[in-house]
């Protein structure tokens, strides 16, 4: 898409010097956090206090780091495209399909580096409380188990396709958000009302379209099926990748429908 | 380029919003190589006029084209606009923000905007969010006549600066202009866009109620665009 890898440039410029930061921090306070862990018992009341404040915040980052991530996210599509922003972005040379794919992007990347920053935060807490050398033996006790019920090759096929999944069901996410404001953008003096009505409405669609779906094909017969516990994992997994894949596209047309067509900036 | 050679053509053009009919079968063929002023009050279509040309909003009926295409991704790339609001990110400095037209506008040329930049002491490491409304609307508008492009729509280029600030910006437009371009400048100001202004257009309502060469209606009303506009435009 022509202009999308610039569009990206600059995105990841922009939305890196708000959201590093703050995953940098988390990173810090974890570490403060694990070190106040140490010794706790020896530092008397203000150690513990201390000890105590660091733990708040590092839940609160650690939550927040998801929470921040996509908050920042929703901003920058409501300002850039039906904010005044979007005198300047919609008259840039590039689609709107190429618009809606740098926010897609955008936010598969940054939802993923914060949960990387939370996770990352975790392993850092844990490396307090025991060796690295534990650690190690207890994933080798854990990928051992694994190995003995599935075997080397399925690990990595599972793993492999949890990721898959993961980065299709993120873009499915901030599609439908997107699509939900675009929608929203159609009620010139509700705005925001109106995407959280749209985001409600797809919700509910979805639940019922499920309900409907599952009356003619019964999710469940799926378990019933004569294959060994790994196969039909693999079905359950594909269909839902497929079920995912469908409404991030459905999403996507409602998206590119409303920005291309029925755009309306104040 | 367009068959015709008009630069700028609307046919049978219209815009509804929901009951409001913002503009009513408008049709114009415009040549390139002329600075024009499309004048009317508040409400009377011409920032409607000018987001359809920009793509930013489509025709209810009929068609608005540029160089003989309707509004997309080609014809962005040569159209500059400058629309009447601080549309620009505050967040960036002005050096990054003339990264960014370089980065989109392949027209867009950082050496007449880093000179006008200069000559107004206007300090490129500065965020824009903390210039002053004047200088906020003086980077708007040297970022977009920094563009050699073939089409520029400037929408109330003057409204809510000083005057010392509107001449800069009407000399600006004046000099950086390019001579096998369209300048379409749209204004309730008259009298301090009028010296510009090679042809006229009056829009009420959505409907255009002429379209003349300004010195040919001077010369015809006897007075200057600014009275015949206060004639025509009485409340």
């Amino acid at each position: 898409m022509l202009g999308l890898g610039t569009l990206v440039k600059h995105e990841m410029k922009t939305v890196g010097r708000k959201l590093l930061p703050f995953y940098g921090a988390l990173l810090i306070v974890s570490i403060l956090f694990g070190l106040t862990n140490l010794g706790i018992s020896t530092v008397g009341v203000f150690g513990a206090i201390i000890n105590g404040l660091f733990g708040v915040l590092y839940g609160v980052m650690t939550a927040g780091a998801i929470v921040f991530t996509a908050i920042i996210l929703i901003q920058r599509f409501y300002s850039n495209l039906l904010g005044n922003e979007g005198y300047l972005h919609f008259t840039l040379p590039v689609t709107t399909n190429a618009h809606i794919a740098n926010k897609v992007i955008s936010a598969g990347v940054w939802m993923i580096l914060g949960m990387v920053a939370a996770g990352l935060s975790a392993l850092i807490l844990l490396l307090f409380m025991v060796t690295p050398a534990e650690l190690m033996e207890e994933l080798n006790w854990v990928l051992s188990e694994l190995n003995g019920q599935l075997g080397a090759a399925r690990i990595v096929i599972a793993i492999l396709e949890a990721l898959v999944l993961m980065i299709v069901a993120l873009g499915e996410a901030a599609v439908k958000v997107y699509a939900a404001i675009s929608m929203g953008q159609l009620l010139e003096n509700h705005r925001i009302l109106g995407a959280i009505g749209s985001y409600v409405g797809f919700a509910a669609i979805e639940c019922i379209l499920a309900g409907i779906l599952n009356h003619f094909v019964p999710v469940y017969k799926i378990t019933e099926l004569n294959a060994d516990g790994f196969t039909i994992f693999q079905i359950e997994m594909l269909v839902t990748l497929l079920v995912t894949a469908l409404l991030a596209a459905i999403y996507w047309f409602i998206s590119y429908r409303i920005l291309d067509r029925r755009l309306n900036l104040q | 380029m367009s068959g015709t050679g008009y630069i700028f053509e609307c046919r049978n053009l219209s815009k509804k919003y929901g009951d409001i009919q913002a503009l009513d079968d408008v049709n114009l063929s415009i040549l390139p190589g002329r600075i024009i002023g499309i004048l009317g009050p508040n409400g009377s279509g011409k920032t409607t006029l000018i987001k359809l040309a920009n793509g930013l909003l489509k025709p209810s009926e009929g068609q608005i084209l540029i160089d003989g295409m309707e509004p997309g991704i080609i014809t962005k790339a040569k159209v500059a606009y400058l629309p009447d609001k601080e549309f620009l990110p505050e967040y960036m400095t002005i050096g990054q923000l003339m990264e960014y037209y370089g980065d989109f506008f392949m027209d867009f040329n950082p050496a007449k905007a880093a000179e006008m930049f200069r000559s107004l002491k206007i300090d490129t490491k500065m965020k824009l969010k903390k210039l002053s409304k004047g200088n906020k609307e003086k980077v708007q508008l040297i970022l977009t006549m920094s563009r050699e492009a073939a089409v520029y729509f400037l929408d109330e280029p003057i409204a809510g600066v000083d005057p010392a600030a509107r001449d800069y910006i009407l000399k600006t437009i004046i000099t950086n202009y390019n001579p096998d371009s369209l300048v379409v400048i749209s204004t309730h100001l008259i009298a301090d866009v009028e010296p510009v202004l090679d042809d006229i257009i009056f829009i009420k309502d959505g409907r255009i109620l002429l379209h003349r060469n300004a010195d040919e209606l001077r010369e015809e009303k006897g007075m200057s665009v600014d009275g015949y506009f206060r004639e025509v435009f009485r409340c």
